[in-house]
């Protein structure tokens, strides 16, 4: 056995590798073979003895192996096929060189809900001086029309953005008037807990094209325990009811309207993930969005309460997928939002603009957070980690130029931070091309943006998903549904 | 490493590394990033050695001081292998990062120029206002004063919160 064993590490032996011919990529061992990737976003699997044979230079042209590998970028390229691969890598990172697209504009800190793990540090409904002022949110959207994305997409948060709906009718009117000039591919969408919408509210929207994404954490006992209603209404109760109307709604005017729902996933809802999933069958999504929790706001002093380490979400989330596969084969189409993004980058080597999820990630340069009082973050959870007086991610106000906005140490700090190449851990993982950290959870989690990356949370939950997608796409039935996810686009619309 | 040497009394323990294996900017790096625990002394005059004096500035067990040496050479390991991929990447890192803020800076050649839709804002804008105080009043009586104090931040809950 151990003969055998220092046989195969001679065989990996370093001595014994032919650099001259090969490209640049990062590899792993998994199930019993070695994946491969490389920037450009390829991938393939090799089994032990072909990598030896790739390592070794041994691997002659006329094999069909040499071929892929060469096909795929894995040989050293020639200059043909390096502007080929350039152009690749421009494409699976397309996002990162448009200009910032994502604008999280906050219109009050006010919320009618208090829920366990709340990132935002909500006001009661009650208090003054949370709203956002209809001065602020002209300079806001002036600020947000100097992007040079041609996409931009606003999205209303809170506390619970219904609270000042008369400033979201207003951002919407004056979005509208500015893009008329600027042309661009505006999109508009409200996160809301859906409690405070009524049949005007609800008109405006659908009349207006503005996409709605609701918090629903699954059935009653979940949902109601970790979303908790100031005046004791049932959140899960109201919620339900909102969505039938909106989707009858949809259905009368006979045209696409978007509903999505998020799902964070608490350690209240850690034994719940099957009916979890089982609620938003019942009630009409055909697609799902687990998340993480985030150590800010709220969540981060409850975390003794509702918190949990990366193994306890890694076995939620695998078992939650095996169920969703499942029901998937059942013929019943059901997507997992997150594995999506994923896909889309595996599979079509494309970006799907998710900014938590590439490299550099989007604080500043793609997307901005404007706060109901002015102050502009580098991403939502620069606005939240503000309320926890940590005011390092702010990039200044309403009064500050665009050019201030970008032109920034915190910009540039955050963009070199989060470039994975830059991370040690990161910069020879096999899932670079694919994966993204985001420098502020690090700093809030471990105090540093350079964190010992394969010990923190959110690396190994990372992890532990690309293994499971990739170790499913060896199936052809689940690689089937994977593209079946990523094809068919209308299955994130409800 | 060679000699370590720990001194209890003094709450200290005194090592040496070895700068072919630990760059010299490395040591300073991580002995940075110690001194909000320990006050720290580089010594030494040879270009293969340095001396490390780590002095807690916290009371310490002889365990205490030897996991204080462990949690710094993992420290020295970090700082190794970030200044080795910086110095390996660059080149890379500085394309990149000047490349995504370039292309966030560019400006929109077309501005807006319609006095009359101006107009229209403005008076857009005077109607939100009036809707704005309108609907501050409407949540003052939406809400009771919150029996179950869910709203009072924590830790400063009464007892009846639990």
């Amino acid at each position: 056995m151990e003969k055998a064993q220092r046989k195969e590490n001679n065989n990996l032996f370093l001595k014994k590798i032919d650099y001259t011919g090969l490209g640049s990529f990062q590899f792993k061992k998994l199930a019993g073979e070695i994946l491969l990737s490389n920037d450009s976003g390829s991938w393939l699997w090799l089994g032990k003895k072909d990598f030896s044979r790739f390592l070794s230079g041994k691997i002659k042209k006329g094999e069909k192996i040499y071929r892929e590998l060469a096909a795929k970028g894995f040989f050293r390229p020639d200059k043909k096929k390096l502007v080929e691969m350039a152009g690749q890598y421009l494409k699976l990172n397309y996002s990162v060189w448009r200009g910032p697209s994502l604008f999280i504009v906050v219109l009050t800190q006010r919320c009618n809900h208090r829920c366990v793990y709340c990132q935002a540090v909500p006001e009661h409904p009650r208090r003054r001086g949370f709203d956002m002022s209809c001065a602020t949110a002209k300079k806001t959207l002036n600020l947000i029309f100097k992007t040079p994305s041609p996409f931009v997409r606003i999205e209303f948060q809170g506390g619970e953005p219904l609270l000042n709906w008369p400033i979201l009718q207003y951002i919407v009117d004056y979005a509208k008037f500015l893009n008329r000039s600027r042309e661009k591919n505006l999109q508009l969408s409200l996160v809301s807990n859906l409690t405070l919408l009524d049949e005007k509210k609800l008109k405006f929207l659908l009349n207006e094209e503005i996409d709605i994404c609701c918090s629903f954490d699954g059935p009653a006992k979940v949902h109601n325990k970790n979303r908790i209603c100031l005046n004791g209404t049932n959140s899960h109760g109201v919620v339900v009811g909102q969505i039938k109307k909106i989707r009858q709604a949809v259905k009368d005017r006979g045209r696409a309207g978007s509903l999505n729902a998020l799902v964070t996933v608490s350690r209240l809802s850690l034994p719940y993930g099957r009916e979890i999933i089982d609620e938003y069958i019942k009630r009409g999504f055909n697609n799902i969005f687990l998340r993480p929790l985030s150590p800010l706001g709220l969540s981060k002093q409850t975390w003794q309460t509702i918190g949990y380490g990366a193994q306890d979400f890694i076995q939620f989330y695998r078992q939650a997928l095996d169920y969703i596969l499942k029901l998937n084969l059942a013929g019943h189409l059901l997507i997992e939002r997150g594995v999506c993004h994923i896909l889309k980058k595996i599979l079509n080597q494309e970006d799907p603009a998710y900014m938590e999820m590439r490299s550099p990630c989007g604080a500043g340069i793609g997307q901005m957070a404007f706060d109901y009082n002015g102050k502009i973050y580098t991403c939502d959870e620069g606005r939240m980690a503000a309320k926890m007086d940590r005011d390092n991610f702010k990039l200044g106000d309403i009064n500050s130029s665009y050019r201030q906005l970008i032109d920034n140490e915190v910009t540039k700090t955050m963009c070199l931070a989060s470039l994975l190449d830059n991370q040690a851990g990161c910069s020879d993982c096999v899932y670079k091309p694919y994966c993204g950290t985001c420098p502020l959870i690090n700093f809030m989690e471990y105090g540093t943006i350079f964190p010992v990356m394969p010990a923190t949370m959110r690396c190994q939950i990372n992890k532990a998903v690309f293994d499971y997608i990739f170790l499913k796409m060896r199936s052809k039935k689940y690689l089937d549904i994977f593209k079946r996810w990523i094809g068919d686009n209308s299955g994130l619309k409800n | 490493m060679k000699k370590t040497k720990t001194d209890l009394k003094n709450k200290g323990i005194v090592f040496i590394l070895n700068l072919k294996i630990y760059p010299l900017e490395a040591v300073r790096n991580a002995a940075y990033a110690f001194a909000d625990r320990a006050f720290i002394d580089l010594k030494g005059n040879s270009k293969k050695e340095i001396n490390v004096f780590l002095k807690s500035k916290n009371k310490l067990t002889g365990k205490q001081i030897k996991d204080l040496k462990g949690e710094f050479l993992n420290e020295l390991l970090n700082c190794s292998i970030r200044k080795n991929i910086f110095d390996k990447k660059r080149k890379i890192l500085e394309y990149v990062v000047a490349g995504a803020v370039t292309a966030a800076l560019e400006k929109p050649k077309i501005e807006p120029n319609n006095k009359k839709e101006n107009k229209e804002m403005l008076e857009i804008e005077k109607e939100i206002a009036a809707l704005q105080q309108e609907l501050e009043k409407e949540a003052d009586q939406d809400y009771q004063i919150d029996p179950l104090e869910i709203a009072k931040p924590y830790g400063k809950s009464s007892k009846k919160r639990k």
